[in-house]
């Protein structure tokens, strides 16, 4: 599965989740450093590759706003908004037979908050399909449990802006995430390689903006 | 030993309310007097208790209404309460998006309508801290970087004057609940909320969105110009 994940000087920056061993996503950064529009971007494209009898996504809102009026074939459920819901739901994938690869959105942090232990077993439970994918989302950055997750589930790290230099010295070892200037701007960091991506244009931008499944 | 100032005869006192002791024993003994009554307002005033000097400064002016001093000192006292006051001033935590930048017709980010007055209305009434991503480690450029580019200097000149805050991962980590404080913000994670709602201050979060409603920084200052007081 090759998915573009941006360009840098008009060089498309492509990872194939197979090869690179890709199952967990984190997008993090400050609010409007464009982890939405990254995202929406990503079902976009994922949306488009492949049917709706090959794909399918979950969407763990816990901002309550982000996904409200996604609701297409590609969804597996409804987008759940509470925590002890959201957590349900990943056991419950977690039991799911099918050779559909299952995209499990992420929003936010609330769940960590409400049971880290019970999030955690069910990553450890997911983790074990080769057909589920999470993708990880927060503007908070908790170094206690991150720290933990990095070592244990996440594989891709996409940064954006953060507001320190010792927020991006914990996810990159350098501050380069807290030196950008624009939204959009992002650092892909995975199997000790980073590359670096531009914005979307403007345009892309706003189109990615309204987007919804 | 020390003299009456008004009599000169002797008088002896010890201990640590010696001072007011000393001038209240004064009032006694010359009663009907307002010098005494200045003199012990004088020696609240050096130690700093300006509502009981004020007290005996408007007795000795009951006593006396032409004593100048009396009347000159009330009115430093009555500046130096209202000063004091001022100082006193409720807390207020500002997000930035959603709440001072918020979106246009064309979808765009833009500064919030009427955050010129909000800034200045908030500055004004309340001591305001920052409470955004933008600004976790004490220093507020990264505020005004993501703002500059939204606003003209004097928003800017207003926005430096916002305190910066210090924090990990959640904005409650910043607030003292038993503090005097609201909490402007569009959308407090669900364990924020849970966090407000626990220490029964749920009610002290001011849900603004100037990206759905452009101008609700006008609400905002609606409801805060009652919660100033």
């Amino acid at each position: 599965m090759k998915i573009c994940f941006g360009e840098n000087n008009q060089d498309k920056i492509e990872l194939d989740f197979n090869k690179e061993k890709i199952n967990f996503v984190l997008l993090i950064g400050g609010t409007r450093s464009g982890k939405s529009i990254f995202h929406n971007y990503l079902y976009k494209t994922l949306s488009q590759k492949y049917s709706a009898n090959e794909i399918g996504f979950v969407f763990l809102d816990m901002t309550q706003h982000d996904f409200y009026n996604w609701d297409s074939q590609y969804l597996l459920k409804p987008v759940i908004q509470d925590p002890s819901e959201a957590i349900k739901t990943l056991n419950e994938l977690a039991e799911l037979k099918t050779d559909k690869k299952i995209f499990i959105h992420i929003e936010e942090c609330d769940m960590v908050y409400k049971d880290r232990s019970g999030i955690e077993e069910a990553f450890k439970r997911l983790n074990k399909l080769s057909n589920i994918y999470i993708v990880y989302s927060t503007s908070r950055l908790d170094k206690g449990y991150l720290g933990d997750w990095l070592s244990q589930f996440i594989n891709l790290r996409v940064v954006f802006s953060v507001a320190s230099e010792s927020d991006s010295d914990f996810l990159l070892g350098n501050n380069k995430a807290s030196r950008f200037t624009f939204p959009g701007e992002r650092i892909l960091a995975f199997n000790d390689k980073q590359y670096y991506c531009q914005p979307f244009s403007d345009g892309a931008a706003k189109l990615l903006c309204d987007f919804s499944l | 030993m020390k003299h009456c100032p008004n009599c000169l005869s002797s008088m002896h006192y010890s201990g640590e309310d010696y001072e007011v002791r000393y001038y209240t024993n004064l009032i006694k003994k010359h009663q009907g007097q307002s010098n005494p009554y200045l003199q012990r307002a004088s020696n609240y005033i050096v130690r700093g208790g300006f509502t009981l000097a004020l007290a005996d400064l408007n007795k000795a002016l009951e006593l006396n209404p032409n004593n100048d001093t009396a009347s000159r000192r009330q009115k430093l006292i009555h500046d130096k309460l209202k000063q004091k006051a001022l100082m006193i001033k409720k807390i207020l935590y500002l997000d930035v998006d959603g709440v001072l930048l918020g979106k246009n017709s064309l979808n765009e980010v833009t500064l919030a309508p009427y955050a010129k007055e909000f800034l200045s209305f908030c500055l004004e009434n309340f001591k305001c801290y920052w409470l955004t991503t933008h600004c976790k480690d004490g220093e507020i450029e990264n505020v005004i970087r993501q703002i500059k580019e939204y606003a003209d200097d004097f928003v800017i000149g207003l926005i430096r004057q916002i305190l910066p805050t210090t924090w990990e991962t959640l904005k409650t980590e910043v607030i003292d609940f038993t503090s005097d404080f609201f909490w402007v913000d569009d959308s407090p994670l669900q364990y924020e909320i849970e966090q407000l709602k626990m220490n029964n201050v749920f009610h002290r979060w001011i849900e603004v969105n100037t990206r759905k409603c452009p101008d609700d920084l006008k609400r905002a200052m609606s409801i805060l110009s009652w919660e100033k007081l």
